[in-house]
């Protein structure tokens, strides 16, 4: 026990100092200021939660309401598990650890409880407020408040055996296969995904529930254990506390096996396979573009970052796809005034002013891809092969730049396609959605290029300090984003003037001056990102 | 194969990191570059392969400027850093077939080539492994093969030997000197004297960022250690 109390608060006070901005910063107040972070980044589901319930109780739907914060605890909980679990398991000090005179169990245990503690606390901040509503407001006994907070504690065994399960899942990749990385990267984004439905879809959960007690019950034991939990902690029912007891310490049980046999690993990417070796021949252009691919997709945090305009506008493709048409008939039937004369709406949208529309829409997602910014930034160390290299500078520019359009544009072009077939917007307003849209983003890519030559960063120990921050992702961002507002103005502007040809010869007016602007842009690249670049010490 | 001719090179703030070097490595030559720790050695090896701009003078490689044309003179030079930063997340195979694809090496002259490498250095069974897993030693390895692999005319090697286990430092020094037989050159730094002083035919000090001592091993040592010479020399000049 006193090496296990060791190990847990070594592992408080490293997690702390990994938060220290400085080392003159009291660990009480780091310490209060990451309690506060956690506060503050489940503190709103906490808030959705609580005005959820109060919505609920006045509905006489006071055990609906447990049902419901459980979920949303969960949904949270698992999305925090499955996103530590794309990380290496073993952690930096398990070596050491385990070179020491430390019982493996120990060990285990120590590294299980650090994350279970984090998520018993936000377990607690997300349902307490429930809770706590429920006791005040809906005249529930003291003792339900117990119940719900000893369960509470318990929940969180659930998502660290599923995130442990998958993290053990992702190792197994890494070592068998090749796209360990991606797989990684891939569960990362799907994750996010969830993130963002989830908090779209809670904040109006409570408000568009119509039901009686009655049929509250009926819906909530089709989500069976989900049920069991919202019982046990309710009613007090005994064989729904067992079950509950069961269903989280059970697994529990299978994390602590999982987890101590991950340890035993001696290294998660040393496999030493029999594979056979595989002599390639590319070409200069080609290898560069190879490089600068992997690169990209080597860094779950760099395709975090900048994947998300791209998942982002296939959602609104499908959903314009699957819904567009509908919408557009709803919208078409109210009537509007045009130089005095009274149409539907339907009958004054035209194929190109709803594909202008899109267009103006879509632009706003490339500036959210924008892979260039960090991209000389995240050669980091590294910057001295691609140096040495007898490649010219420009080749490595380009590939940087073709990557970022590999990445966005062929989802944009078949977005352009689905949507025009699904709307029925024609051939030519298809064209010029793909054109509108094409040359903006290489435009986005290029400033993006020019910002992260400027001010490129080479000294960074983790990723993220290049790909998440910086003053070189703050400006593109700016800079792209004002560039996507004027472009929607303009373009809003084109579709309003209500005449297909007019639309397409302002449209073509759009796509010349912005391709003009991608040529000054390219020149800049050339010349000043040339000599830049190569003046760079890695 | 390479002439430095009066290079000067002066950090910003005002640290000089090399002043009026001049030197040159001829073919067959293996040159060694001794000093104390930020001597300029590290700096004098980035100004020749063109990681660093320098302030004066020239550097040529088989005749060609490192200024003038870098991309000729990098397709002649091979190097390998001290400390090998390669693409961790890339296997090692997939490396070397980048850095065989830059030098525009042929499918079956990289098959044979890396073969015969890994093979000497026994790292064969590890190429398809990510480099991330790599020991430093297996690096440094799987950075003199790359370097090896396009067969340039002059390898600049920055203390070629740390991570190193006795085995493969013996055999990187076999393949040092087969390569200069063949009528390369090699210039490299090193703080292992020892090793200097039996596999080098030429050597330099360098101290402060001027060079203080140059020749063949009897010009500069004559009868006494390579260690005393250099102690003695870097006293002096101090």
């Amino acid at each position: 026990m006193r090496t296990l109390a060791i190990l847990l608060r070594t592992n408080f006070l490293s997690l702390v100092g990994s938060y220290r901005k400085k080392s003159k910063t009291s660990i009480v107040i780091t310490a209060i200021a990451m309690l506060l972070l956690v506060l503050f980044l489940v503190g709103s589901f906490a808030f959705i939660g609580g005005s959820s319930t109060l919505l609920l109780v006045k509905k006489d739907l006071g055990e609906y309401s447990i049902f419901l914060s459980i979920i949303i605890s969960m949904v949270i909980a698992l999305m925090f598990g499955v996103v530590n679990s794309t990380r290496d398991a073993r952690g930096n000090d398990t070596d050491m650890l385990l070179s020491m005179p430390i019982p493996k169990s120990s060990i285990v245990l120590s590294k299980l409880l650090g994350m279970y503690l984090l998520d018993v606390v936000c377990s607690l901040v997300m349902l307490l407020p429930t809770y706590i509503i429920l006791y005040v407001k809906d005249g529930q006994p003291g003792a339900m408040v117990a119940r719900g907070i000893l369960i509470a504690m318990l929940l969180p065994a659930i998502p660290l055996f599923v995130s442990l399960v998958v993290g053990a899942g992702i190792a197994y990749l890494k070592r068998t296969t090749k796209f360990g990385q991606m797989i990684s990267s891939v569960v990362f984004i799907l994750v996010w995904l969830l993130y963002m439905f989830s908090v779209t879809r809670m904040s109006s959960m409570a408000e568009d529930i119509d039901l009686t007690p009655a049929e509250s019950v009926t819906r909530m034991k089709k989500f069976g254990p989900l049920y069991w939990f919202t019982e046990a902690i309710y009613r007090g029912n005994l064989k729904y506390f067992i079950f509950t007891l069961l269903l989280t310490l059970i697994p529990l049980a299978i994390a602590v096996v999982i987890h101590s046999r991950g340890l035993n690993a001696v290294n998660y990417h040393a496999d030493h396979s029999k594979k056979a070796r595989k002599y390639e021949a590319n070409s200069v252009r080609v290898a560069t573009l190879k490089m600068e691919l992997r690169r990209y997709l080597s860094s779950t945090n760099y395709v975090m970052n900048t994947i998300l305009g791209t998942l982002l506008l296939l959602v609104m493709a499908i959903l314009v796809a699957v819904k567009g048409q509908g919408i557009i008939n709803s919208v078409g039937a109210s009537e509007i005034d045009v130089n005095g004369e009274t149409k539907t709406f339907a009958e004054y949208m035209t194929g190109p002013m709803i594909a202008t529309i899109l267009a103006a829409l879509m632009n706003f997602f490339a500036v959210m891809t924008i892979t260039t910014t960090p991209s000389v930034s995240i050669e980091g160390k590294r910057l001295w092969i691609s140096k040495t290299l007898p490649v010219e500078t420009k080749f490595l520019l380009d590939a940087k730049i073709i990557v970022s359009l590999l990445i966005y544009q062929p989802i944009s072009i078949l977005s352009c396609i689905v949507m025009s077939i699904a709307l029925r917007l024609g051939v030519m307003s298809c064209i010029m959605m793909i054109l509108v849209t094409s040359v903006f983003q290489l435009l986005t890519s290029l400033i993006g290029l020019i910002f992260g030559l400027i001010y490129v960063r080479l000294d960074w120990t983790n990723d993220a300090q290049v790909v998440k921050s910086g003053i070189g992702i703050f400006f593109t961002l700016i800079v792209n984003f004002v560039l996507a507002i004027i472009a929607l103005i303009v373009l809003i502007f084109t579709a309003l003037t209500g005449h297909a040809w007019i639309t397409y010869a302002l449209c073509g007016a759009f796509f010349v001056v912005n391709a003009g602007l991608c040529v000054g842009a390219y020149a800049i690249i050339t010349h000043y990102g040339v000599r830049k670049y190569e003046s760079l010490n890695g | 194969m390479l002439s430095i001719y009066h290079l000067s090179k002066t950090y910003p703030g005002g640290k000089i990191g090399v002043q009026d070097l001049t030197l040159e490595v001829k073919a067959g030559e293996i040159y060694g570059f001794i000093g104390h720790n930020g001597a300029g050695k590290t700096t004098t090896i980035k100004a020749i392969v063109g990681l660093h701009k320098f302030d004066e003078g020239s550097v040529t490689i088989d005749g060609v400027s490192i200024l003038d044309d870098p991309l000729r003179a990098k397709s002649l030079t091979a190097y390998i850093p001290d400390n090998p930063e390669l693409y961790d997340n890339l296997t090692g195979m997939q490396f070397l077939n980048f850095v065989a694809d830059i030098f525009r090496v042929s499918k079956s002259d990289r098959q044979a080539r890396i073969e015969k490498y890994a093979n000497e250095l026994e790292i064969v069974s590890a190429l398809n492994d990510q480099i991330s897993s790599y020991s430093h030693g297996m690096k440094q390895k799987l950075a003199i093969i790359a370097a090896f692999v396009h067969e340039p005319k002059l390898l600049i090697m920055d203390e070629p030997f740390v991570g190193l286990d006795p085995k493969a430092a013996f055999i990187v020094k076999n393949m040092m000197r087969e390569f200069c037989d063949k009528g390369n050159a090699i210039f490299f730094s090193t703080h292992v004297l020892e090793v200097a002083e039996k596999l080098c035919d030429k050597i330099a000090i360098i101290k402060g960022g001027r060079l203080i001592a140059a020749g063949t091993m009897e010009e500069v040592k004559g009868n006494a250690s390579l260690e005393e010479v250099f102690l003695e020399v870097t006293e002096e000049a101090h």
